[in-house]
């Protein structure tokens, strides 16, 4: 998948075992915002800063951007504990944001302080791009609070074990509960990039958790306290647990998907034909794999799954970086393939994937323009004019694991998805033990592409029709058709996989979208739903500079 | 209460599945209704008005041949059969540089002013001409990605539906016809809450509701939050 794309080395780039072993790279969406922030040297301010001792309040940050304002609301209230919960069914949280366009007026602070902290059930404006509510964290907020308050700084091993202040439990945006559409918003503000305006409001959370405990410490001990030193403050990220609601989008928004891979191998691509390895970047490179290495060692998850493909991942990259430590190099004769072509061969998928990344992060040239081309229309149209034997071609050279599942056996068949009652949210069933299959959703790619396929083959006397006009006799097929279509040159926007099968990990498609917003800490809570965190690592506003905008990938304790 | 265009959309969706409409005949139907809305053209009223017609009668199926030149709805809605049309006339412009059907015992017209709209991308001109009731016609040019708009007395027969696609543009040498919508008044309609009847609405909610499923405990204990909460 490293030289010229071909279609089958894309697809399988595109199974679960693939997609769940990825991880965040220059390419993603939290390091572009960031990096995209110093360079057009965005100002942050704190506009208003309004708690009481008990850290219960308002506060805004404001954007200053060359082409407007934009304010993160955070409105914060006292949660008993018995009622602090990260399901998404969920009626109260510690604290509530929005990202406003533009500053915040008086009679728009007190429509927001109505709305959002009922989240879901309160109503935002097309003024309003983000919606997003975080909990503390039980473990370490009381405990760094006390800690400051008494004038001592906390122990970053502790830090380490929990990894953040606040855990986001919903990041909304695109449309969601009234507020701006992706559409509008891609044009009318600077967040022309998928979910920039959502990292931009992860962050500005990541700022507030940190002026929060401060703000409590304070009023503690307002004598003794002191504020968190800069090199714990830099490991802290933002918590987030993510659910099946992220799973679906996967498979609705394909061409989207389409372009994040292609831009990601390009990245590659380019680096393996254009560049060549020279010293000073090989020893880098051999820092970064050593880097990410230790952050391997030091990450902490109670999932046994998750912790073996950490040891693994561990002693397949010493592999390699021995590897990099014994190469001769060449005067302008080492493509980065011998090196690569060994990680395919003898690595496992998490640590050729981070083999990728920290590969991508030698060439900055080359990465960061294709990380301001990551959006995509979601639009799927038909080729009305195509007939149906170009169509039964398309299905078998691009579908072909989906022809090869035998769906006449029921673990092929488990799972059903379906939107939840209670909060409208993505949910999976057993198809054979649980009811409500009967309102499935059509996410099952694989085993609708078979059906269409079969009727096809059993219906010739259709393969002179053209689409549009097999469609007024068979229009049950507009959906699947015009997906296939839309598709028939975007080879990553498929998963390759059964998603209705007993034994799939839905958790991977989780992973492969987390990896593109930059997450790392992945902590697996089950097979449907994971901890990560946002932003580890990475400089506070206050001291961002040229340098550490760029270096906080694999953040550990020793990195600061 | 506003809503945006995606929620109009996601809404009017289940809405059309949780009515019988297979995939792909729901995002159709779904994207006629959250466009006419968006353009201030009460698709959210229209859906209503259609409910029941559609509601568990899905019948997308056309019989039609390549030259046809008329075609009897039936008094099917346009929501269940307008796509399939609108396609098939596509993929028969590719040969023929003009091509027109009457479509009779058809109401709401203006539901296939969203798929021509969309058609604009391949076909460079389209007309919609139709009477629902009354004397008025309505007649609609577009191309250019512009929607013109025009009416006129008495042209076609009440019910009656004329779709014209062509690929020379058929200009308006009278200069009556005014320019409705464009990309630009899209945008600026984007950045306004959508704001529908709020009794239809809720009526399309509540048939949304049927795509619905109660969580089960399974579910519920492996999903986000299930188990070890807080930390």
């Amino acid at each position: 998948m490293l030289q010229k794309i071909s279609h089958n080395q894309s697809s399988s780039s595109m199974t679960l075992d693939r997609m769940g072993s990825r991880y965040p790279s220059r390419l993603s969406f939290s390091r572009s915002m960031l990096r995209t922030m110093h360079k057009e040297n965005w100002i942050i301010t704190r506009s208003k800063f309004d708690l009481d001792k008990e850290g219960y309040g308002t506060a805004i940050y404001e954007v200053n951007t060359a082409k407007e304002i934009y304010s993160l609301v955070c409105l914060s209230q006292y949660l008993a504990d018995n009622d602090r919960s990260d399901r998404v069914i969920a009626e109260k949280w510690d604290t509530a944001y929005t990202l406003h366009i533009g500053k915040v007026s008086d009679e728009d602070l007190s429509r927001l302080k109505l709305n959002i902290p009922l989240q879901e059930s309160g109503r935002n404006s097309p003024k309003e791009l983000i919606l997003s509510r975080a909990n503390k964290s039980v473990r370490l907020f009381n405990k760094i609070a006390e800690c400051l308050s008494e004038g001592f700084q906390p122990n970053i091993k502790e830090i380490n074990e929990v990894g953040y202040l606040l855990r986001t439990t919903a990041v909304y945006g695109s449309g969601k509960f009234g507020l701006s559409d992706f559409i509008s918003t891609k044009k009318s503000t600077i967040f022309n990039q998928p979910f920039r305006a959502e990292m931009l409001a992860v962050y500005l959370i990541r700022e507030f958790s940190v002026d929060l405990v401060e703000h409590v410490a304070h009023s503690i001990n307002p004598n003794k306290a002191v504020k968190i030193n800069g090199n714990i403050k830099q490991h802290l990220g933002i918590g987030n647990s993510t659910g099946l609601g992220m799973a679906p989008f996967i498979i609705k928004h394909p061409k989207l998907v389409h372009q994040w891979m292609s831009q990601y191998y390009l990245a590659i691509e380019k680096i393996t034909e254009e560049e060549f390895i020279t010293e000073k970047k090989l020893n880098k490179f051999i820092k970064l794999l050593k880097k990410a290495r230790d952050y391997l060692d030091e990450v902490l998850t109670n999932d046994q799954y998750q912790r073996k493909k950490n040891k693994e991942s561990f002693t397949d990259l010493s592999k390699v970086i021995k590897l990099c430590e014994d190469f001769k190099i060449e005067k302008n004769n080492n493509s980065w393939n011998s090196i690569l072509s060994f990680t395919s061969k003898e690595l496992n998928f998490d640590a050729q994937e981070i083999t990728y990344v920290q590969l991508i992060e030698l060439y900055p040239s080359i990465a960061d323009p294709l990380a301001e081309n990551m959006s995509q229309s979601d639009d799927m149209d038909l080729d009305v004019k195509a007939n149906i034997i170009s169509l039964i071609q398309i299905i078998e050279n691009n579908y072909k694991w989906a022809l090869d599942i035998d769906f006449s056996k029921k673990e092929n068949l488990h799972l059903f998805w379906y939107i939840s009652e209670e909060k409208l949210e993505p949910r999976l069933g057993e198809r054979f033990n649980e009811n409500g299959a009967e309102l499935e959703q059509p996410l099952g790619i694989g085993k609708m592409t078979q059906e269409i396929y079969n009727f096809l083959k059993d219906h010739k006397e259709t393969h002179d029709y053209n689409v549009g006009k097999f469609l007024i006799h068979y229009p049950q097929f507009r959906g699947i058709i015009r997906r296939i279509q839309t598709l028939t040159n975007y080879h990553y926007g498929e998963v390759n996989d059964n998603i209705l099968a007993k034994n799939i990990m839905p958790i991977n498609m989780l992973r492969f979208k987390l990896s593109f917003f930059g997450a790392s800490r992945y902590d697996p809570k089950s097979d449907r739903w994971l901890r990560v965190s946002f932003f580890p690592g990475a400089p506070f506003y206050s001291d961002l500079d040229n340098e550490n905008v760029e270096n906080w990938g694999f953040a550990t304790m020793n990195s600061y | 209460m506003g809503y945006s265009f995606y929620e109009i959309y996601t809404t009017s969706q289940r809405a059309f599945s949780g009515m019988g409409f297979p995939f792909g005949a729901d995002e159709d139907a779904a994207y006629i209704i959250a466009w006419l809305e968006l353009n201030k053209l009460k698709g959210v009223d229209i859906f209503i008005n259609n409910i029941k017609q559609i509601d568990q009668g899905y019948d997308g199926v056309l019989n039609l041949k390549e030259n046809s030149i008329k075609i009897d709805f039936k008094k099917k809605s346009i929501l269940m059969k307008g796509s399939g049309l609108i396609d098939f006339l596509q993929s028969n412009t590719y040969q023929d540089n003009e091509i027109s059907i009457n479509i009779n015992n058809c109401s709401n017209g203006i539901l296939f002013l969203p798929l021509l709209y969309k058609a604009n991308k391949n076909i460079r001109y389209l007309e919609l001409i139709y009477r629902d009731f009354g004397e008025q016609t309505n007649i609609f040019k577009i191309y250019d990605n512009k929607i013109f708009y025009s009416m006129e007395e008495n042209i076609i027969n009440e019910s009656e539906v004329k779709i014209t696609l062509s690929n020379e543009v058929i200009s308006d040498t009278n200069n009556t016809y005014k320019e409705i919508i464009n990309e630009k008044i899209i945008q600026e309609n984007l950045s306004k809450s959508l704001k529908p009847n709020e009794d239809n609405w809720d009526k399309i909610s509540i048939i949304a509701n049927r795509t619905f499923v109660p969580e089960s405990e399974e579910s519920r204990n492996k999903g986000a939050g299930g188990g070890d909460a807080n930390d």
